[in-house]
């Protein structure tokens, strides 16, 4: 698992050595990396008249170049975040079907935990660093997919770790990092929106887990509260203004309700399942105050 | 997830701390949307007035037409003034797909003026100025490159129109100088790098514009037609009668190879 993460973590810098970001435009200034950008404007240069219009559009030229690499860059990085979170999400999800209390669930919180840690302290950290240097708006669509599922494998893993949704301040104390040498704090900025859409796909793994846990003998009764969870989720969804996170919002929204309700089906097959076998209520029932299994526990009685 | 604090109630907190932060956002943008709804009906009548440069009799009035445009650019920037009001300076690239297109008709519309007053093409920082707006990055609400540059190919598609609008009413002086200009112009586009972006599909439709004007100059010059700076104007209509020996003497193959470029 160490290896593996290893190989993400210098994944963005190799990249980032072999060409594309920091070869052209203001950054050309540094020497190192201006021989390519030299020979691009010499073998174009006898072919083309040098007339006001060239000039100005060899000035646009660099400029596009070099917002083009720095997204590109960003891009990179992000998708480097998407595949390690979706790594460490599958890690959680191994937790299902497991006792909150046994020793593998603890072992695979503490791995995620760490995970977590590198994670934000490699590509996301990047990240960070360079829309610090920039206008993190402009860039927002380069690194909003992998900072979307960051925020649903931190709150998968919160969720787990207390049963709490993890709020939008605490995730951002995460990405605010500072600079040992330097003295300077830079943070990657968790907008409410890319938290929400973040958080909108956290009910799907919600639902993946609590399929698994429902078939577990010893975990089953966390299901019931784990579909209040997500309940309440998809309550809180409901009442943010319309419209407000583009033609991604609506659709997942959707999603989210079709995960909700698979979730209540789980619910609902144990509700009855031990209505049958059972013939006086499970001790574990009375003590969930939630609306799904109440419905059940009414009809019981 | 044996915890004492109920989950409903941390979840109901963790998204009230935020929701309110996204409607006062939501409702920002509707206003801005009202701002940009009022420069965008600017920049349509502002290019109804442009687009009398193809009428017939336009020769004779294009300062009147140039001036007219002009003018109606003071309301552009008072327009734009109220816009600029409303979007805090670090959130531009927020909003900035509100105002993106209409931006880019005010770019066409000053870019083409320029071209109109003085045949020449107009620096991003000379239409940032016209427009009302700042050119730098670093000094507030300014003129994005990207829309600039779409601004331009807008340009060139209304001057191949133009090109084409011009022979009919008899000039056969302007041709010339817009096939130079759009020469110039496309040249400078392929020194971009463009990504697969909705600029670089716009730019791959320069080409035809080019193409139109090329085919102009081609059916003027064979006809003999074709006026370049320097020559004595020709009675419209006449037909040049080319022997053998004239037609391939240097002067006018060098026509010739201009069109098969």
């Amino acid at each position: 698992m160490e290896s593996k993460y290893q190989r993400t973590e210098t994944r963005p810098f190799r990249a980032r050595g072999r060409g594309g970001y920091q070869r052209r435009g203001q950054r050309t200034s540094e020497g190192e990396y201006s021989d390519g950008k030299d020979l691009a404007t010499e073998s174009a240069a006898p072919k083309i008249p040098d007339t006001p219009t060239t000039a100005q559009f060899r000035a646009i030229a660099d400029a596009l170049d070099a917002k083009n690499d720095l997204f590109e860059f960003l891009v990179k990085n992000s998708r480097d975040t998407t595949i390690e979170a979706k790594r460490i999400i599958f890690l959680l999800l191994r937790c299902g079907g497991l006792s909150r209390e046994s020793l593998e669930v603890h072992q695979i919180l503490t791995d995620a935990k760490e995970r977590l840690r590198m994670l934000q302290n490699s590509c996301m950290r990047a990240i960070a660093r360079e829309i610090a240097a920039d206008d993190p708006n402009l860039f927002s669509r380069a690194f909003s997919p992998g900072l979307q599922e960051y925020v649903e494998a931190l709150t998968l893993y919160h969720f787990l770790d207390s049963g709490i949704l993890v709020g939008l301040e605490e995730a951002q104390k995460d990405l605010t990092f500072t600079d040992e040498n330097a003295q300077q704090s830079y943070q990657l900025p968790v907008s409410p929106v890319n938290f929400l859409l973040g958080i909108g796909d956290l009910t799907g793994e919600l639902m993946r887990y609590s399929i698994t846990q429902a078939s577990s003998a010893t975990a089953r009764d966390a299901v019931f509260q784990l579909c209040d969870f997500a309940r309440a989720v998809l309550v809180e969804y409901q009442r943010v203004p319309y419209g407000i996170a583009g033609k991604d919002f609506p659709i997942k929204l959707n999603v989210m309700k079709q995960s909700v309700f698979k979730i209540e089906r789980v619910c609902y097959q144990l509700a009855l399942r031990q209505a049958e076998n059972l013939p006086a209520l499970p001790a574990y029932l009375v003590k969930v105050d939630s609306d799904g299994p109440e419905d059940a526990a009414d009809r019981f009685q | 997830m044996t915890t004492s604090v109920p989950p409903k109630s941390t979840v109901a907190t963790v998204f009230g701390s935020f929701v309110g932060q996204l409607e006062t956002e939501a409702n920002l943008r509707d206003e801005i949307r009202d701002s940009v709804k009022d420069v965008d009906r600017l920049s349509r009548e502002l290019a109804v007035a442009l687009s009398d440069i193809h009428s017939n009799g336009a020769s004779e009035r294009l300062s009147e037409i140039v001036k007219e445009a002009n003018g109606r650019f003071e309301e552009v920037r008072k327009g734009m003034e109220g816009l600029i009001a409303k979007v805090p300076t670090d959130q531009y690239y927020i909003f900035h797909e509100n105002w993106k297109y209409t931006v880019q008709k005010l770019v066409f519309a000053a870019a083409l003026i320029c071209y109109l007053e003085h045949g020449r093409l107009a620096s991003l920082e000379e239409i940032a100025l016209v427009i009302g707006v700042k050119s730098d990055r670093k000094n507030g609400f300014h003129l994005d490159l990207e829309d600039y540059l779409f601004g331009l190919l807008s340009l060139a598609s209304e001057l191949s129109r133009y090109c084409v609008n011009r022979v009919t009413a008899g000039d056969y002086k302007s041709p010339g100088k817009i096939f130079t200009f759009l020469g110039e112009l496309g040249g400078g586009f392929r020194l971009l790098n463009l990504k697969n972006s909705e600029l670089r599909r716009r730019f791959d439709a320069l080409k035809y514009d080019e193409k139109k004007v090329e085919e102009v100059i081609y059916d003027l010059s064979v006809r003999g037609l074709l006026v370049r700076d320097g020559d004595a104007p020709k009675e419209p209509g006449t037909f040049r009668v080319i022997d053998e020996k004239t037609r391939l003497s240097a002067d006018f193959s060098s026509d010739s190879t201009s069109m098969q470029e």
